[in-house]
């Protein structure tokens, strides 16, 4: 089975633009979520969310692409264009685009909708076109010259990881040179609404694992990757950032938002991504949690964890990085499996913030408020999607 | 590329069509050359292929799903249909092992125009929260696996007018990598004034360009899409997993190409010349020299509007040359219209199509376009010996696939 390495990385989110922002927001503990301007927050239960402020088009995008993109699209192609530079990659059309995203361009598309019902004059004609979640694949494919397969996924909050598992896939398959993956999701009013109106959102930002943890923060961002067979980039000389070993997936088949309450979903999502990376469970050394904050949610992958790790549970410091970037849905398993790059490569486990009161049903290493130095090698990090989605990604360290 | 040399066999089939509910209405339609476009009573669109009344509960048995929405009961009895259509009685996986793999552009778009509506008009704190669920994309597949028990691979993908192929395709992929040892994969999608809105931005709706309001894909005087709506899902395995039971087998998918043309945004591209060399280095090795003529039918992704179907043409032309005049090319979107996992149900087409030897007709095709060799059946299905089928499909913004069905080898 061909060996499939990461060899570019990007990144943007509440924390900053870049991976070097990202890594340290991670390693200093810094919490994005603060007050929501994107949108009046007022007459929601929270107003907190993790926004990448200042978002504008960047002076490389054509003024005709910058006018017509989304707030997603803006997101990702900013992201694909750090990773492409850092793999060196640039214009090669033998490239492939597997993103995950939920939301596409419903921020705008949104708004238009608003301004018809009001009959207020409307945006551009092309905002209701770019809703389409498939639209920023496009977008970048033409963007960057990728003309590879192309796929986007769409498996609620596990979708970036789905991504980077297909995009895993097609490598070995020998159906791409290099696939360009990741995931993106931008704020929005409906998903906003949504999960306020499902009470899933704190007040606070939210408190992943504590005792008084009350819901999620919603955020945004994109993280993009690009993935190719490794001796094919050791050949080019591309710097090696980690190897990608394997991924799983199942389905709860159980309820349309609330996860099984066993874990056995969670579980087997788990032991799949291990039983193909060729990894026993006792190797894994650092877990970055789905970890929403949610009361259910962050009890059950605790259940999970202890049944995969057994006594060692207690030993391995697992971590919820959606304390300091929030969930970013679609995008949440691309930047958790870049949180797990960014790990290993800076030699430090990145922590839970917020993190005050322990929980007696979630009593494992959480890395509370601080990072943590520590070599790190073998990662997992897992993703839990409505419906019943899971999936869990097994990153290793570049030798 | 081992595991690319594993053939998927297509061994169940359900659907839920304008012409039909379920395979044999369906097909029987299809080959009659019945059209499911009708006038509707509202404003916009004024014409297009809806849904006939049906009852879901005929074929869903979970409670779950009771408050599922209209596209994933669709999506669902489609699920349940193919599945029983494969009979795997004794021979069923266990569920971990039993996967479910959808494509929609939009899924429950309608629902998400009310939805908005309510949101802005009364504010967030009256927006159901049962309602919100239900928007996500999603939501069909996970319905799907509650009906059917599987907790395998669960995946929806989203990619414009083909959404319903690349979600077989991957759906091929996870047999083939062995991450299930069934997958039911297909997709669905509905009709929404919203996505007729959409549509109309980009003057692509028949009735906007003059003449006759009609979808005649390939037409000479096409003058643009008709929308549809649908669900259709295909029950894959291996072939060798579907012989060991010894389950009759539609057709199987021998591989899948997917692949970018650069295209206008959220457009269709008039030519597509890139897509040619690479065809044909791909159907050389699954089939031999695509000029020696290893195709017999090219089911397209048509769907009347002037820059796709002219796209496809040119395109079909250059990669098969001199064997052109021996295949027959069809598109089923005069009969279902236009909507994201429209090539699911035309996959069931082209699956039936192989099975009984007949060519799914062009239902309205007048005139055949004059720079097309193919021969076209119309208005009625023909009989033809057949081995293998190619599906090739481009959804607006450049993304491509083509899926190569052949005979079941016994």
């Amino acid at each position: 089975m061909p060996c499939v390495v990461i060899t570019g990385a990007g990144s943007i989110n509440a924390l900053g633009a870049g991976v070097e922002a990202f890594t340290e927001g991670l390693r200093n503990g810094r919490c994005g979520i603060a007050s929501l301007t994107l949108f009046d927050g007022s007459s929601y239960r929270s107003s907190r969310a993790a926004e990448v402020r200042g978002l504008e088009a960047p002076a490389w995008l054509s003024r005709p692409i910058a006018r017509r993109a989304s707030r997603s699209d803006l997101l990702v192609a900013i992201a694909a264009r750090e990773a492409l530079a850092a793999a060196g990659l640039d214009g090669d059309a033998d490239v492939g685009i597997a993103i995950g995203a939920t939301t596409g361009g419903m921020f705008g598309s949104e708004e238009q909708y608003r301004r018809r019902l009001f009959d207020l004059p409307p945006l551009r004609r092309s905002v209701m076109a770019a809703t389409l979640v498939s639209t920023s694949a496009d977008l970048l494919a033409s963007l960057f010259g990728c003309y590879g397969p192309r796929l986007a996924v769409s498996t609620a909050c596990s979708s970036g990881g789905n991504a980077l598992g297909i995009a895993a896939d097609w490598i070995r398959a020998g159906r791409a040179r290099a696939v360009l993956c990741g995931g993106v999701d931008s704020l929005c009013r409906m998903t906003f609404s949504g999960f306020n109106a499902l009470q899933a959102l704190d007040t606070v930002p939210c408190r992943p694992f504590d005792r008084d943890r009350a819901g999620l923060s919603l955020g945004e961002g994109a993280a993009m990757f690009v993935l190719e067979e490794r001796e094919q980039a050791q050949a080019r000389g591309a710097t090696i950032l980690a190897e990608f070993l394997g991924y799983g997936v199942s389905a709860d088949a159980h309820h349309i938002t609330q996860p099984r309450p066993d874990g056995a979903g969670a579980l087997l999502a788990m032991q799949r991504a291990l039983q193909e990376s060729g990894v026993a469970a006792d190797e894994i050394d650092y877990v970055n949690a789905h970890g929403t904050a949610t009361p259910l949610n962050d009890v059950i992958e605790t259940r999970a964890l202890k049944t995969l790790l057994g006594a060692r549970a207690y030993r391995v410091p697992v971590s919820s990085t959606k304390s300091m970037v929030g969930h970013c849905l679609g995008a949440a398993g691309a930047i958790e499996a870049l949180a797990c790059v960014v790990a290993m490569r800076g030699g430090f486990i990145p922590p839970t913030v917020n993190l005050e009161h322990p929980d007696p049903e979630c009593d494992l290493d959480y890395v509370p408020k601080m990072s943590r130095t520590q070599a790190v090698c073998t990662v997992m990090s897992n993703s839990y999607g409505f419906g019943g989605n899971n999936t869990s990604v097994v990153l290793r360290a570049s030798r | 590329m081992s595991t690319r040399s594993i053939s998927v066999a297509v061994t169940g089939l359900g659907i839920v069509s304008p012409i039909g509910i379920g395979r044999d209405a369906f097909w029987r339609a299809l080959c009659a050359g019945e059209s499911g476009v009708r006038p509707l009573a509202a404003p916009v669109p004024r014409l297009a292929a809806q849904l006939p009344e049906f009852s879901p509960r005929d074929f869903i048995r979970s409670p779950h799903l009771r408050r599922a929405d209209r596209v994933s009961r669709s999506i669902v009895a489609a699920v349940r249909m193919a599945l029983d259509d494969a009979r795997m009685a004794d021979a069923a996986p266990a569920p971990e092992r039993l996967g479910v793999v959808v494509g929609s552009a939009l899924a429950n778009v309608g629902e998400s125009a009310q939805y908005l509506e309510r949101l802005f008009t009364k504010g967030p704190a009256l927006v159901s929260p049962m309602m919100f669920p239900n928007l996500v994309l999603n939501a069909p597949a996970s319905y799907a696996a509650m009906e059917i028990g599987a907790t395998g691979v669960n995946l929806t993908v989203s990619q414009g007018e083909v959404s319903g192929e690349q979600a077989i395709a991957l759906g091929c992929d996870v047999v083939r990598a062995g991450r299930a040892d069934v997958v039911v994969a297909g997709g669905g999608d509905e009709l929404a004034e919203i996505v007729a809105a959409a549509y109309r931005d980009y003057r692509a709706l028949s009735s906007q360009r003059g003449g006759a309001e009609w979808c005649s894909p390939y037409d000479a005087d096409r003058n643009g899409l008709i929308l549809g709506e649908g669900a259709a899902m295909l029950v894959l395995e291996s072939a060798e997993r579907a012989r060991d039971r010894h389950a009759p087998i539609y057709a199987e998918i021998a591989d899948y190409v997917s692949f970018g043309v650069p295209a206008p945004a959220y457009d269709w591209p008039a030519r597509a010349p890139a897509a040619v060399a690479g065809l044909q280095a791909w159907l050389a090795r699954c089939v031999g020299s695509p000029a020696e003529g290893g195709i017999d039918l090219v089911c397209g992704s048509a769907n009347g509007s002037r820059r796709l179907d002219a796209c496809e043409v040119d395109v079909l032309t250059r990669v098969f040359g001199e064997a052109a005049p021996q295949m027959a090319l069809t598109s089923i979107k005069g009969a279902i219209g236009e909507f994201g996992a429209a090539g699911a149900l035309a996959a069931v087409a082209t699956c039936l199509g192989l099975r009984d030897g007949l060519v799914p007709p062009l239902c309205n095709l007048r005139h055949p376009p004059p720079d097309a060799p193919f021969h076209f059946a119309r208005p009625t299905a023909e009989h033809r010996h057949m081995e293998h089928a190619l599906m090739m499909s481009m959804a607006r913004g450049g993304n491509s696939i083509a899926l190569l069905f052949r005979c079941p080898r016994i």
